[in-house]
């Protein structure tokens, strides 16, 4: 065999080799990952009653399909946003926890999936809402009582 | 009998329930003075806060709407810890364990002077505290020293003239400070035995409390996202025992 050919079969082996010893690993671990980019989804920001931001507070999503089963738990991010990606229509629960005693439970409404027209409906009671509410409820309570004490006298 | 047209009977029960809306504003009125007592704080709590030197002191942290007898150990992943500003300066990291309505921890034996405790609150990944939580010890008598009441960092509630010389029927002013500025804010005061009150800091001049009974006080505040409270003891004045 000429010597020059015996060193190109040579080269050859080691390419081979190297080439085998990179693509083994990719064989191993087969299962690749990709990904996409997509814009859609709802969210929303927690604040406290003083503007500041609810962040980096436990988040819990549910589903309105799974009632009572987290769909997504997270934390807010540092501007008290949280963000997720509704898969049927319906009302989802949204809660955020500070774990200091501060805790909201939003309702968000998901009409129609790729339109989502979300209307959330507040059920924390803020400082001033409470306060209304408390005030407004006493008021009309007493009133109530006034009318039907005047509707007695009259008869 | 016949019965009056609704109109006039409207107007009749609401002129006759002029008495029922005043009673009624009064409530109202009671709801909101009260609502600041209601409101969900955070403190450190002492057994003693006029320990002796060479004692030992029982540090409490707690959480909740009923200062100091109805509270909660808060979650561990919101408590960042308590430290003990010294006598000399230094602070040292307490030891805390969590309890079942509260987190517990120790310090002793105390040297004379100013003791600071406070207690951290933050969520991880935070960039700063979300409560800051203080209580005033003074161990030793004739070591008290208002000048040592600010830690200099944080927010944080810090009382002008010396609380082993305040008694029942002064007044006590406190400024609002973030990392030893002074600050603007409301604050609000629930002593043990007594009324809620509230007076307001500016960044010019403090808040002026009047300090109506003995016992232990818990101040608390807001400013800028963040919440302190503190916690010290009035003693009673020494002529009503006589």
């Amino acid at each position: 065999m000429a010597p020059a050919a015996a060193l190109v079969r040579t080269a050859l082996a080691w390419v081979l080799l190297i080439w085998a010893a990179l693509a083994w690993p990719t064989t191993v671990f087969g299962h690749g990952v990709t990904h996409e980019v997509f814009g859609a989804g709802t969210g929303i920001r927690a604040t406290y009653d003083d503007g500041s931001a609810m962040e980096y507070c436990d988040v819990a999503v549910i589903s309105p399909a799974d009632d009572g089963v987290e769909f997504q738990t997270g934390t807010t991010d540092r501007h008290g946003r949280f963000a997720f990606v509704p898969d049927t229509a319906g009302v989802w629960r949204v809660t955020v926890d500070d774990g200091m005693g501060h805790m909201m439970t939003v309702d968000v409404t998901v009409d129609s999936l790729g339109a989502i027209a979300a209307a959330p409906h507040d059920h924390g009671i803020g400082r001033l809402s409470g306060t209304v509410g408390g005030e407004g409820a006493i008021l009309g309570l007493f009133g109530l009582w006034a009318l039907l004490r005047g509707s007695k006298a009259d008869e | 009998m016949r019965r009056a047209p609704l109109g006039p009977r409207l107007l009749r029960s609401f002129g006759g329930a002029a008495a029922t809306m005043a009673l009624a504003g009064v409530v109202l009125a009671g709801m909101v003075l009260a609502r600041p007592a209601g409101a969900h704080e955070h403190w450190v709590d002492l057994d003693e806060f006029r320990p002796a030197a060479g004692d030992t002191v029982r540090v409490t942290a707690r959480s909740g709407h009923y200062f100091p007898k109805k509270g909660h150990a808060l979650a561990a992943k919101v408590v960042r810890g308590v430290t003990a500003r010294l006598p000399d300066g230094q602070v040292r990291d307490l030891a805390i364990t969590e309890g079942d309505k509260q987190w517990e921890g120790a310090l002793g034996p105390l040297a004379d002077g100013v003791h600071v405790f406070t207690l951290t609150l933050q969520r991880a990944r935070a960039p700063r505290p979300r409560y800051e939580a203080r209580a005033i010890a003074i161990a030793g008598v004739g070591s008290d020293d208002a000048a040592a009441y600010a830690v200099g960092s944080g927010l944080e509630l810090v009382p002008r003239r010396p609380l082993t010389q305040l008694r029942p029927g002064q007044s006590l002013p406190v400024a609002l400070t973030l990392d030893g500025e002074p600050v603007a804010g409301e604050v609000t005061a629930v002593p043990t035995g007594g009324r809620t009150s509230s007076a307001k800091a500016t960044a010019q001049a403090p808040a002026v409390l009047d300090i109506r009974v003995a016992g232990r006080y818990l101040l608390s505040a807001s400013a800028g996202g963040r919440g302190c409270s503190l916690v010290f003891d009035v003693d009673e004045d020494p002529e009503v025992g006589q």
